[in-house]
């Protein structure tokens, strides 16, 4: 079993090490784009600000959102729920388990995360802590979490949450050996205009 | 003199006048008599009726806006989420221990909004206690005033509230159905009697008990309120409710039933002076959960 995870992070860090690659070494951006999100599952993370909460004086349950998880094999395209996850400010406060981590064992993921309404910082702190767990979830389970695809207008709200969570971007002026991270994220946004951008966690 | 010789009916004529007026006096005394006790009846329904609307007023303001529901449900949920993120954390650690710095913050971010919701929780039970005790001093103030009154036969004073309660409905669990797809989690909830089944055939958490988590994160709460559940998708109204139904509240769990004590002092003022103070006692139990989102 130790050697299977062995080679599994392997794999992992030759796949992470591709895709950068493909991305700096590629003539088309969206060729590497397309090739990388073409993944076994797909992972689903749709978040939504919640009205009405905790509506009592002095409350500071005042900003709850929440983020529903379900998955699906991109071969047969059937729902199955995961996860709900609540969040007060971007701090997560409740999780609701539905079912378990269904995804078979050595699998690629594309996490696709959508807003409910407008999204909105709360929403894009939500999702960036969801991002952090599903990648445990999903290297605990020995799948990977290839890329994740997020609404446009979030884009940059998401990448700064998620640097604000211990990740780091690549720096140009110093030298930077994707191949020592830890985990690798790749974030792009749900329109072909090039919005993508590496995070590593060290 | 020959008394044979005055007419009959002469004789007969006085003594219906002096009879006439005797039963017109008895008549009056028991007429009053009778208003009297109608009105000392039909007061102590007014009073009744007075006690359950000044209780019924306190219990909906208990969980107003379901907030008792929601934090219930929440904290139950803070619980899952803490449980999940250890687990996640000692199996990273065990497996890909170059990973656990990753996972340890997940789980501190797990345990601090575990604390952070149990202060938020006694701030929310301070506050409902203290808004749905005015809420019945509110009422009490409206309906005080229309009671006193002077009348021949009957003297009313003004109502005074000897108690003011907060309880819960006897025998009434959390709001929250058994969480299960933990299943150590779950084992654990068993053993440690953590669930109840309710008379809906519900598995509902206890209420008025911290359902601590049995290893490293025993030091954090997770205590649930009594709250009627969500049965369905009937939410249970607010309602008046039997006396003996009313059960004191364990310290430091929020109310959900609201109880006062009422007494009227009243007087017929009959011949000797007679005087008593009628009783009531109005119980309310506040709305159920409704639907979590």
């Amino acid at each position: 079993m130790r050697f299977l995870n062995t080679i599994t992070k392997i794999e992992m860090v030759v796949v992470s090490a591709a895709v950068v690659g493909l991305f700096f070494t590629a003539p088309s951006a969206a060729l590497a784009e397309e090739s990388a999100f073409q993944t076994d599952y797909t992972v689903s993370l749709k978040t939504e600000t919640l009205q009405k909460q905790f509506q009592y004086r002095g409350s500071t349950l005042t900003k709850v959102t929440k983020a529903s998880i379900e998955y699906y094999a991109n071969s047969d395209n059937q729902k199955k729920p995961y996860e709900n996850v609540w969040f007060n400010d971007g701090q997560p406060i409740g999780l609701e388990r539905l079912a378990s981590f269904g995804l078979d064992k050595g699998k690629s993921a594309t996490l696709v995360v959508t807003h409910k309404d407008q999204g909105g910082v709360q929403e894009e702190k939500a999702a960036a802590n969801i991002i952090l767990r599903l990648t445990l979830d999903a290297y605990n389970n020995t799948d990977s979490l290839i890329a994740v695809r997020v609404p446009s207008q979030s884009f940059s709200g998401i990448v700064r949450e998620m640097l604000n969570l211990r990740c780091v971007d690549t720096n140009p002026a110093t030298p930077f050996e994707a191949s020592k991270a830890k985990l690798t994220f790749t974030i792009a946004g749900d329109e072909s205009n090039g919005q993508i951008k590496h995070l590593f966690y060290m | 003199m020959n008394t044979s010789r005055i007419p009959k009916r002469r004789q007969e004529r006085g003594n219906i006048i002096i009879l006439a007026c005797f039963s017109f006096m008895a008549l009056s005394v028991t007429l009053m008599i009778a208003y009297s006790f109608c009105g000392v009846y039909w007061l102590h329904n007014r009073l009744q009726a007075s006690a359950d609307e000044i209780a019924l007023a306190g219990a909906k303001k208990l969980n107003d806006r379901d907030r008792i529901g929601q934090m219930n449900n929440m904290i139950a949920r803070c619980r899952q989420l803490v449980h999940s993120s250890r687990e996640d954390y000692d199996t990273t650690k065990k497996d890909y221990p170059e990973l656990a710095s990753f996972a340890e913050p997940l789980l501190d971010e797990a345990r601090t909004s575990a604390t952070d919701l149990e202060q938020e929780r006694k701030k929310m039970n301070a506050v409902i206690k203290s808004e749905a005790l005015q809420a019945m001093k509110d009422r009490y103030a409206d309906i005080k005033g229309t009671y006193a009154m002077v009348l021949p036969w009957l003297t009313v004073g003004t109502p005074v509230v000897t108690t003011w309660s907060l309880g819960k409905f006897d025998d009434v669990q959390s709001n929250v159905t058994e969480f299960t797809q933990f299943k150590e989690l779950k084992d654990q909830d068993r053993t440690q009697n953590y669930v109840t089944t309710s008379a809906t055939g519900l598995n509902l958490y206890t209420a008025e008990k911290n359902h601590k988590l049995v290893n490293t994160d025993a030091d954090l709460d997770f205590n649930l309120s009594s709250l009627p559940p969500l049965v369905g998708k009937q939410i249970s109204s607010a309602r008046n409710i039997q006396p003996k139904d009313f059960v004191p509240v364990t310290s430091g769990y929020a109310p959900s039933t609201a109880q006062i004590t009422i007494q009227l002092k009243v007087a017929t003022g009959l011949g000797v002076a007679t005087g008593s103070t009628l009783i009531a006692k109005g119980t309310a139990l506040t709305t159920g959960a409704a639907k979590q989102q």
